[in-house]
């Protein structure tokens, strides 16, 4: 379709030619929370280098079976 | 107040909890434990009010601000989301109440309530949203605070454990958001009553069929079904005791086996393909993971392995679908979320008196702390399945349930898996809870008072786990849960029908 229009709800114009808003949001939520994973597991690896002195994850292995 | 217009609060309120505590938490010590054990007792309050009121008026359904659907996002209560409400709140006030004394050696205490709360704001998310894209936010938010939660205190086996376990989950979560982005292409609507409709008035795509085992993927991953357990045992070990006692007794059982639940037979509806893989996956977990425990000697490594496997049990008999068996499924798994949290919060007191968590080097709990000597003692009979506690029942249930359903196979392996538990919860426990104490010098702290009521009350709740079967209490509760489950279609009709 050429024409979307953007997806906002007014009594004048119908619902025809509305770009669906909800992929939007639910990308603009999975950014946001892939952001906060991100996030948390470069402060834990960081950490992880502080305790253990390498970032080779072959060798991060302490808790076994 | 209707009902319906506090339904929301149930996440309204650990959610102000959590933004409630760090400004009051830096000032005063102990001030973020005293809001965390509020709010989780007023949610408890809450979730038992609204169960009550779902036996009267069967669904609850809040829709915030009056939109209609398709605009609105409701929120919805049934009788599945109300028995989870009562046991998972009940179990996270326990918790919150043990962690007053447990948090006595970590600094920064405020921030671990915090986090605490998010993980029940979103817990509570999950069991009361109707509408699987809201189920997403609240299931990631209640798995990402599990992350930090189980990092908390920085110990190199914990950031080790915690950084395996967002890496696994994060790919369930993945899984999550595909399996919810191609059954949205399919069917335009998010709502789980609208999808419900929508699912048995077409046919079956293959597009459905894939989401479909999407979603079974990451699910089973998050309730640590195997094969998909790997991430279990690092997590439950290294994490702090109180940490270990609610991923097992809420977080596997909401995220993972009330999604399951949730979107297989009330959404997608009764399939054999599905209860096939469900059984298949749960006795992969009893057996496995029974296995495995025998090798154990670390004590919550134990444990971990044992929740694997009594999580296979509830697949098994939520596969087989017969009322009976699903009946026995939900009960075990309310016994489960009220014995293995009482068996990890003792664990967390054996190691406060110990200083190790190997069973070899631990000996002779009950004469230390009488406390924690019953508990764990309670605790283990309960899981092995030992009259009058709880977990005989239930335990009996799904094996008359198998023998019910034509499949005695399946029955043995339940009756064998269940001796299997007894001997390695005998050959690991009996030495650590009686015999003599040995004499060691790295006591790291006493049991508190707290950690003393907080065992005392999962005691009394799981001795008492067996009133659940008679007739007039809990039997209305869990039969309501389970009538949600079979006749799951036409539950989300009903909600549609409000929803309009």
């Amino acid at each position: 379709c050429k024409e979307g229009r953007a997806p906002v709800l007014s009594s004048d114009q119908g619902i025809i030619n509305m770009v669906d808003p909800i992929p939007q949001a639910m990308v603009l939520v999975s950014i946001v929370l892939g952001l906060v994973l991100t996030l948390f597991l470069v402060a834990v690896a960081i950490r992880i280098y502080e305790k253990y002195g390498t970032f080779d994850i072959t060798k991060i292995n302490r808790l076994k079976g | 107040m209707t009902p319906q217009a506090l339904v929301p609060y149930m996440i309204f309120i650990p959610l102000s909890a959590a933004f409630l505590i760090p400004p009051f938490g830096k000032k005063f010590k102990k001030a973020g434990d005293v809001i965390s054990c509020a709010a989780s007792a007023c949610v408890t309050a809450l979730g038992l009010y609204l169960a009550s009121s779902v036996a009267l008026s069967k669904v609850l359904v809040h829709k915030p601000y009056g939109w209609q659907a398709p605009f609105g996002v409701a929120l919805v209560v049934d009788g599945l989301s109300g028995v989870f409400l009562i046991a998972m709140n009940i179990v996270a006030l326990v918790v919150a109440i043990y962690s007053i004394g447990y948090l006595d050696t970590y600094t920064d205490r405020w921030k671990f309530s915090s986090l605490f709360m998010l993980l029940v704001a979103g817990i509570n998310g999950v069991l009361i949203s109707g509408d699987i894209f809201t189920l997403y936010i609240f299931l990631e938010i209640a798995a990402i605070s599990g992350y930090f939660l189980v990092a908390f205190g920085i110990a190199p086996d914990g950031l080790e454990a915690a950084f395996k376990y967002a890496v696994m989950g994060a790919l369930a979560s993945v899984f999550v958001l595909l399996g919810i982005a191609l059954i949205y292409a399919h069917t335009s609507t998010l709502s789980i009553a609208g999808i419900s409709s929508a699912i048995s008035a077409g046919q079956q795509t293959d597009v459905l069929k894939f989401a479909a085992v999407l979603l079974l993927a990451a699910f089973s991953l998050k309730a640590a079904l195997v094969p998909f357990h790997a991430w279990l045992p690092y997590a439950y070990s290294s994490a702090p005791a109180p940490i270990s006692a609610m991923l097992a007794g809420v977080s596997t059982k909401v995220l993972g086996v009330y999604t399951i639940m949730r979107l297989f037979f009330v959404m997608f509806g009764p399939s054999p393909q599905i209860s096939v893989i469900l059984i298949t996956l749960g006795v992969l977990s009893m057996v496995v993971a029974s296995i495995m425990a025998f090798v154990q000697v670390d004590i919550k490594r134990l444990f971990a392995y044992s929740s694997i496997s009594q999580i296979g049990y509830v697949a098994l008999g939520l596969g087989i679908g017969t009322p009976l068996a699903v009946f026995g499924a939900l009960f075990h798994l309310l016994n489960h979320s009220a014995f293995k949290p009482l068996l990890f919060l003792a664990s967390g007191a054996i190691t406060r008196l110990t200083g190790t968590r190997n069973m070899g080097k631990i000996r002779g709990v009950m004469k230390d702390s009488p406390v924690t000597g019953m508990a764990t003692l309670v605790g283990a009979l309960s899981i092995c399945g030992v009259p009058p506690f709880g977990g005989f029942w239930s335990k009996l249930i799904i094996i008359l349930a198998c023998i019910q359903a034509r499949r005695p196979i399946l029955a043995f392996t339940a009756v064998a898996v269940s001796m299997l538990t007894l001997a390695y919860y005998f050959r690991s426990l009996t030495q650590v809870i009686f015999g003599k104490p040995l004499t060691h010098g790295k006591r790291e702290g006493a049991v508190t008072m707290s950690m003393g009521i907080a065992m005392i009350t999962l005691v009394v709740i799981s001795a008492s786990m067996a009133v659940l079967l008679l007739p007039n209490t809990g039997n209305a509760v869990i039969k309501e849960a389970v009538s949600v489950i079979l006749n799951g279609k036409s539950y989300a009709a009903m909600v549609a029908g409000v929803l309009k």
